[in-house]
């Protein structure tokens, strides 16, 4: 789980670290199962299983150290492993094509020239909502940490297992893709 | 209006909004932001993205049980 040194608590230590710093971040892991699963009940199941994880391994865990990346990390493994198994997710998207997005000449597609800055800030949160939920999961859950988690490129490439360079090549495409579903959703509802 | 150089100035818009730029990115950004109108404009729509993500979802508080639950588990388990 980790290639950190051990560490050896004492079961009450482990209380405390347990108490004083995972707990406190059940909110945010919550929201973010929930917004991987959309399931309530899903989202109770996979935050549980995270917190029943971080605890049989938590002699991995140094104190003091990052517990939200830490806890975020595992939860996203346990989706991976087990909930998106058996949901009806999409499998994994292709990324071949967006290596080099920033080279590409079609960088800056159309689609986004015509959303204005006040058609985005009329908003309210369920539109907003429902165009992140629509992307596939792997771009949305760069989306969310980033953006809503604010959680670096360096904790993100800890948390996905994966490079910084594609950190950002993923957040680019994912942001590419939510601005398209703003505004297919801008103009079907008349937004100007 | 075509910006000069597009790659370039959309990698350190990026970073600027995510708060990842240099010291050396961030001065390059200043330049290149008084000059790129097509720039500008995607960079403040970025950023109003960004923000609307960050005030307007909402976020839910984990059911008042769930904590309850996963303590007494633990409990369970360590006995």
């Amino acid at each position: 789980m980790s290639d950190k040194v051990r560490q050896n608590y004492t079961e009450k230590q482990k209380v405390n670290v347990f108490e004083q710093e995972f707990l406190p971040h059940i909110d945010s892991m919550y929201n973010f199962a929930y917004r991987l699963t959309f399931e309530e009940d899903d989202a109770k199941d996979l935050v549980q299983e995270t917190y029943l994880k971080a605890y049989r391994f938590i002699d991995s865990f140094e104190q003091g150290t990052n517990a939200k990346a830490w806890l975020f990390r595992i939860l996203k493994n346990s989706f991976i492993n087990d909930f998106r198994k058996k949901s009806k997710q999409p499998s994994k998207v292709d990324y071949n094509e967006v290596e080099t997005y920033y080279n590409s000449e079609d960088v800056d597609p159309t689609i986004t020239t015509d959303l204005r800055v006040e058609t985005i800030q009329h908003m309210i949160g369920d539109e907003v909502s429902n165009a992140l939920n629509a992307l596939a999961v792997d771009f949305r859950t760069v989306i969310i940490l980033c953006d809503l988690e604010g959680f670096t490129y360096e904790e993100m490439a800890k948390i996905l297992d994966i490079p910084i360079g594609t950190v950002r090549s993923r957040l680019h495409r994912a942001r590419n893709l939510l601005k398209d579903k703003l505004k297919i959703y801008a103009s079907s509802m008349g937004y100007k | 209006m075509q910006c000069p150089d597009k790659a370039n100035c959309f990698e350190i818009l990026e970073l600027m909004m995510d708060g990842e730029a240099t010291e050396e990115q961030k001065k390059s950004f200043e330049l290149q932001i008084q000059h790129c109108m097509p720039c500008y404009k995607k960079y403040h729509l970025d950023v109003a993205i960004k923000e609307v993500l960050q005030t307007k979802l909402n976020n839910k508080p984990a059911p008042v049980d769930l904590v309850d639950s996963i303590k007494l588990k633990i409990n369970n388990n360590t006995i």
